[in-house]
C-alpha cells in the first residue's frame, strides 16, 4: 500500500489537519474556507466512523511506485500497520464532487455524497480481492490466462485511477516496510549528476530536485529505511 | 481568453494543478472548467491530467487549495505563465532551505555578534560598464535584468504576465575581459572573507570548517584565481590580509598558513604549487560545496540560519533577481551579483582546471578564468525569470522561501 498521507505521533507523517497552521503562499479570504475538502472529508467520516483530522490519505500498490503526482517518493507501509476494517474506495473521494455525482458549476449536496460514498466503500480485509478484480475486469479484457502480477498492479494503480485507502491513524518511518521511486525519476536524477560532474552544468531547478532527492533518501537511511527504484511493475527485483 | 487559476499547489515540492476557468473559485463549489495540467520538477512542463480531483486531493498532505492575493484568486494569463510561477517558486523556496533539506551540507554557524563592516582600503573599485557592459561584465548585466524586470513588474496588473528580461549573452572584448575575471574573483574573495570570519573558537567544529576551507581553496586553486583576487587589493599586502583576516589573526590548520601565508607574503607566491597537493584534482559534487560554502548572512536575510549559503544566494538571483538586485543599496547589489556568479561559475567548473593549477601560467590562467565566467553568465541567463508578474504576485514568489517543508 502507498500513502501520501498520515500523524498523531512524534515526527509521523502528517495530514493537512495537523498542518492546519502552516504557513501558506499568499493568504486565504475569509468565507472560502468552507471548503470543498472539508465537504468530502465530512462523507468519508460517514464509513470511517471518525474524524476528519484522523484520515490519513494512501493507495493501494503492489508492484509500482506509488501516484506521482503527490511526490516522486512511495512509502510501503508494512502490512500490521494497516488494520483489517480499514475503508478502502473504489477512486478518488474527490470524484463525489465531479460530475457525474455533481454537477459543475452546483454546490455538491450533503445527502448524495453520503449516499454515494457507501456505494463506493469496501473494506481492506473484505472487499479488497473483489475491488481488484473488478478494477482489473474493468480495464482488460477477459481470457482463458490468468492475469499476471504486473498486469493486475498496472490496472490497481494506474495514473490517476487507483483504489484509495483511508487509514485511520498516523504512521511514522519504523511503521515502513520499504521505499520506492521509479527507474524514470531514478534516471533523470542519474543524468544531472553526470551532466554536473562533467561541467555540462544542469539547470537550477534540476539541481535542486536532485538535492531533495538525495537528502529524503539519506534522511531514511539513517531511519534504517532502503530506497528501492522500481524498473518494472511486472516482478519485484531486489 | 480564459484564465488560469491554480487548483493546488506545493511550492516548496514543486508540485501544482492548474486549470483554465473563469469567475472566482470560492472553494465550496467547482465551475464548469477547462483543461487541468498537473506541473512538477525538475521540468516544469505542464501534462494535462483527467480529473480535477487528482489535484484536490494533492491538498490532504502540503499542498494548498488555491492561490489568493488580497482577497481574490490569483489567475494567470497563459499556461506558460503559470509554469512559469511554480518554477520559480520552487526555486525560491529552496533559499529556505537548511541542513536538512541540503542533505546534511551546512555552512559553519556564524559567530555571535553583528557582521564586521567593510575595512576602508577595501577591494578597488569596479567601472560596472554601465547600460552597454552586460556582455563584458556579468554582474552589470544581472542588475540590469534586475532593475528592468521590477520597472515592468510595477506596471503590470493583477493576472497578466511579461517575457523576462533576457540577460546579456557574455561578448568575448578582449580590452574588457578583465572586468569578467575580476567579477568572479571578487565573489571568491567574499566566501573566503565570511570563511574566515567562521572560523570557530574551539574545537567541536573544527573538523567541519576546515573541510570547507580545504573544498573552498581548492576551486579557487582549480580557478586559477590566486593572483586575481591579490590585485583586487593594488597588490597591497597589508590592505589584503587587513580585509581578510582582519587584525591579530593566528592561522592554526596547515591549509589555513598556506592561505594566511600567501596573503601575507604577497604576490608572486601561490599557496598551493606544491608536491602535497597531489590529491587537489580530485573533485566532490560542486552543487553540495555550495551548501556549505557561507555568504554575509546580509545577503540572504531569508535565509535560515544553517542554511546562509552560496545555493540560498543562487535561489534567490536565479527566481527573483529583481528582489535581491534591485535594491536602494547599490554595494549590496555588486556584492550579491559577484556572489551568483561565483556560485554559478563553482557549478559550471564541471571536472576541468586551469593551466595554472600546477605551475605559473598567467596568460592562460586568465583566458581561463574569463571562459568560465562566461559560461557562468550564459548559464545564469537560463536559469533567470522567463516570466514576471505583478508585484503582488513577485511578493508571493519571495514569500516562498519562508515556507516550511
Amino acid at each position: 500500500m502507498w500513502l501520501h498521507s498520515a500523524a498523531p505521533r512524534e515526527r509521523a507523517y502528517k495530514n493537512t489537519y495537523d498542518l492546519g497552521k502552516t504557513t501558506l503562499l499568499g493568504k486565504v479570504p475569509q468565507g472560502a474556507t468552507v471548503s470543498l475538502r472539508a465537504l468530502v472529508d465530512k462523507a468519508l467520516c460517514s464509513v470511517t466512523n471518525s474524524g476528519e483530522h484522523e484520515i490519513y490519505f494512501g493507495a493501494v500498490e503492489v508492484n509500482g511506485s506509488g501516484i506521482r503526482f503527490y511526490g516522486d517518493i512511495c512509502f510501503v507501509l508494512k502490512t500490521a500497520v494497516v488494520d483489517n476494517d480499514t475503508v478502502v474506495l473504489t477512486s478518488n473521494s474527490y470524484d463525489l464532487v465531479r460530475p457525474p455525482i455533481t454537477q459543475a458549476g452546483t454546490k455538491p449536496k450533503a445527502a448524495t455524497l453520503l449516499s454515494r460514498v457507501k456505494t463506493m466503500a469496501g473494506l481492506w480485509d473484505n472487499d479488497l480481492p473483489e475491488m481488484t478484480v473488478l478494477k482489473a475486469l474493468s480495464a482488460r479484457n477477459v481470457t482463458e490466462r490468468r492475469l499476471t502480477t504486473g498486469q493486475v498492479s498496472d490496472v490497481v494503480l494506474n495514473d490517476e485511477d487507483y483504489l484509495e485507502v483511508l487509514k485511520l491513524g498516523s504512521f511514522d518511518a519504523s511503521d515502513l516496510q520499504e521505499v520506492r521511486v521509479s527507474a524514470a525519476d531514478a534516471a533523470a536524477e542519474g543524468q544531472i549528476s553526470e551532466q554536473l560532474r562533467l561541467g555540462l552544468c544542469p539547470n537550477l531547478a534540476e539541481l535542486q530536485w536532485r538535492k531533495h532527492r538525495r537528502a529524503a533518501v539519506k534522511a531514511l537511511q539513517g531511519c534504517g529505511i532502503r530506497t528501492r527504484v522500481i524498473t518494472t511493475s511486472g516482478r519485484v527485483r531486489a | 481568453m480564459t484564465p488560469w487559476f491554480i487548483d493546488a499547489i506545493d511550492a516548496r515540492g514543486g508540485l501544482a494543478m492548474a486549470t483554465q476557468r473563469s469567475g472566482e473559485y470560492k472553494l465550496d463549489a467547482l465551475a464548469d472548467a477547462g483543461a487541468s495540467v498537473f506541473i512538477s520538477p525538475p521540468a516544469f512542463v505542464p501534462e494535462y491530467v483527467a480529473s480535477r480531483s487528482v489535484g484536490f486531493a494533492l491538498t490532504r498532505s502540503r499542498g494548498q487549495a488555491g492561490l489568493f492575493y488580497r482577497g481574490g484568486e490569483v489567475p494567470f494569463d497563459s499556461l506558460a505563465a503559470v509554469a512559469e510561477f511554480v518554477r520559480r517558486s520552487y526555486l525560491r523556496g529552496a533559499g529556505g532551505d537548511g541542513t536538512g533539506e541540503n542533505g546534511g551540507s551546512a555552512p559553519p554557524p556564524s559567530p555571535d555578534g553583528g557582521e564586521p563592516g567593510e575595512p576602508p582600503d577595501g577591494l578597488r573599485g569596479i567601472e560596472s560598464g554601465g547600460e552597454s557592459g552586460g556582455g563584458t561584465d556579468p554582474a552589470a548585466a544581472l542588475l540590469i535584468v534586475a532593475g528592468i524586470n521590477s520597472g515592468r513588474s510595477k506596471r503590470l496588473k493583477m493576472g497578466m504576465s511579461h517575457q523576462g528580461e533576457n540577460l546579456s549573452r557574455p561578448v568575448s572584448t578582449a580590452s574588457r575581459a578583465d572586468v569578467r575575471r575580476r567579477r568572479l574573483a571578487r565573489g571568491a574573495l567574499r566566501i573566503l572573507r565570511e570563511l574566515i570570519r567562521r572560523r570557530p573558537k574551539g574545537q567541536p567544529n573544527k573538523l567541519h570548517w576546515v573541510t570547507i576551507l580545504e573544498k573552498l581553496l581548492l576551486v579557487l586553486t582549480r580557478m586559477a584565481l590566486w593572483s586575481v583576487m591579490f590585485e583586487e587589493f593594488h597588490n597591497n599586502r597589508d590592505a589584503a590580509v587587513t580585509w581578510m583576516f582582519g587584525s591579530n589573526y593566528h592561522p592554526v590548520e596547515q591549509f589555513e598558513k598556506y592561505l594566511y601565508r600567501f596573503f601575507f607574503e604577497g604576490p608572486g607566491i601561490s599557496p598551493f604549487y606544491r608536491s602535497d597537493m597531489w590529491w587537489a584534482g580530485y573533485t566532490t559534487d560542486m552543487f553540495d560545496d555550495l551548501a556549505a560554502f557561507p555568504v554575509p548572512p546580509r545577503t540572504v536575510p531569508f535565509a535560515a540560519k544553517d542554511g546562509q549559503n552560496l545555493q540560498a544566494l543562487l535561489a534567490a538571483a536565479a527566481a527573483t533577481p529583481e528582489q535581491l538586485l534591485h535594491t536602494s543599496d547599490n554595494t549590496l547589489e555588486q556584492e550579491c551579483a559577484e556572489l551568483a556568479i561565483f556560485a554559478a561559475a563553482c557549478l559550471n567548473l564541471g571536472g576541468e582546471y586551469s593551466p595554472g593549477f600546477w605551475y605559473p601560467d598567467d596568460d592562460n590562467c586568465a583566458e581561463f578564468a574569463d571562459r568560465l565566467t562566461s559560461r557562468a553568465q550564459t548559464w545564469l541567463g537560463d536559469n533567470i525569470p522567463r516570466f514576471v508578474y505583478s508585484t503582488g504576485v513577485e511578493n508571493l514568489i519571495v514569500q516562498a522561501s519562508a515556507l516550511p517543508v
